[in-house]
């Protein structure tokens, strides 16, 4: 009779085991239910994994993969990526089919892979793109290097990447001299570039971390010239909290913005144009930004887009996008041109 | 009779400080505007503060100057001293970039502003 019983106990805690197990796994179903067209890669691509016989999906990039020119596909992009990444998935990012990448979201992409809280514990392969230049760019951006494939050493191409978590003037000399000598042929001091960077690098440093004021976010910086056109563009982003959120009035104006009082657009205008507070909340604060547009203004820098939470402006055609995807963090792009130099 | 003669004395951020000016605060990073107040700026106004003379600094020859490296060295300054006396004292060169000047004096005067 006993022995009847303590059978009985067993089989009901194996069931309970079992039922657990399935509820656990049908959980991890569910999270990736809304995946993208997820396919195993193909035989040859192993060669990439050496020995690692684990399984892996193929994550396709848009044929655009431009976050200045294709911002909702490559923000989807990321937000699958991260999807994978969550559920320690390792992922082929599959650069094969891609036929443009342009330097800013390359910037992107290296912040987003080397931040440890990003990427937790997956594995990233590539299968590196088709064109070669395409395959330069990344080499140059030593993504292919972060990445440990082999002979991935980054060269002193056009394009070149810079990453840290302080202000760091040294570095914002190095570039301005670089984009100097690229744009102008000569070195010349380029004032209102230099500003920017040591703003948009302290921006960083007091802002992007939000309240959490223990960590350090890290910026990337990616400098690019056009050999073609010798016009120098920088990218400079953050993976932190993204201009909007580190205000502390950010609670209110979500508020505001749901009751239709105003819009993402006007308040990033207000933010430039140094009518809204920073987010330290002094008045003799926050004048950062303002500069940054101000230099824009005047013509010193060109093409100024400022992708930051869930809006995308780009002022030169004035095309302001509340995106579906938000990005988390701060994303400022620009262009030095070589036949404007008389304002710089 | 005795004539009071004005001495002027001199400090040029990029040979005295650094070619290449950072931010706001010492911990942000290198060459910020707090370490210029500390080492340079306040010790130069506090050995001319019972005196006539005034000093001319000379912003021309660095690589730029973020707004938070002006505001905290001289906005800075008149937040500890009077900044009526602050703009009296001090007396500015920028020929690379002549609209500094204006902005400097703006940070000056709304030091203490809340």
């Amino acid at each position: 009779m006993k022995r009847n019983r303590r059978n009985e106990y067993h089989r009901q805690k194996k069931i309970e085991r079992i039922r657990v197990k399935w509820k656990v796994r049908k959980k991890a179903k569910n999270r990736l239910k809304h995946k993208p067209s997820m396919r195993f890669a193909p035989r040859e691509k192993k060669k990439i994994l050496g020995n690692n016989k684990r399984k892996f999906y193929l994550l396709p990039l848009p044929a655009t993969f431009s976050f200045i020119e294709n911002a909702t596909d490559t923000l989807q992009f990321f937000q699958d990526l991260k999807k994978f990444i969550r559920n320690k998935i390792s992922v082929v990012i599959d650069f094969t089919n891609v036929e443009k990448i342009t330097p800013d979201v390359i910037c992107l992409l290296m912040a987003k892979v080397s931040n440890p809280r990003y990427i937790e514990k997956a594995k990233l392969y590539v299968n590196k793109p088709k064109h070669k230049e395409l395959d330069q760019l990344l080499l140059d951006s030593g993504f292919y290097k972060h990445l440990g494939l082999p002979n991935s050493e980054p060269q002193q191409g056009a394009l070149h990447t810079r990453k840290n978590t302080n202000v760091e003037p040294v570095v914002a000399q190095s570039v301005r001299k670089l984009a100097s000598l690229k744009t102008y042929n000569c070195d010349k001091l380029l004032q209102p570039l230099y500003r920017t960077l040591i703003e948009c690098m302290a921006n960083t440093k007091k802002h992007a971390a939000g309240k959490i004021s223990h960590l350090q976010e890290t910026w990337w910086l990616a400098v690019y010239n056009n050999p073609l056109t010798h016009v120098t563009s920088f990218s400079f982003c953050d993976t932190g909290v993204g201009i909007f959120k580190s205000r502390n009035w950010e609670s209110l104006v979500n508020v505001a913005i749901k009751v239709g009082l105003t819009s993402r657009k006007e308040i990033l205008l207000k933010i430039l144009e140094g009518k809204l507070t920073s987010g330290t909340g002094l008045k003799n604060r926050g004048k950062g930004l303002p500069k940054i547009f101000s230099d824009y203004k005047n013509k010193s820098l060109n093409r100024l887009i400022i992708i930051t939470n869930d809006l995308f402006a780009d002022f030169d055609s004035g095309i302001f996008v509340d995106l579906k995807i938000p990005l988390n963090g701060t994303f400022l792009y620009w262009e030095i041109l070589p036949n404007l130099n008389d304002n710089i | 009779m005795s004539v009071a003669i004005k001495e002027e004395m001199k400090i040029s951020i990029a040979r005295d400080f650094s070619s290449t000016p950072g931010s706001r605060n010492i911990f942000e990073g290198a060459y910020s505007g707090e370490e210029f107040l500390i080492k340079i700026l306040e010790p130069k106004f506090q050995s001319i503060l019972q005196s006539d003379n005034t000093i001319e600094i000379d912003l021309d020859g660095t690589e730029g100057f973020a707004t938070s490296f002006l505001e905290e060295a001289f906005g800075g300054l008149a937040r500890k001293y009077d900044p009526k006396l602050v703009l009296e004292k001090l007396y500015f060169i920028s020929n690379d970039e002549p609209l500094l000047i204006e902005e400097i004096k703006s940070y000056i005067q709304d030091a203490r502003r809340k």
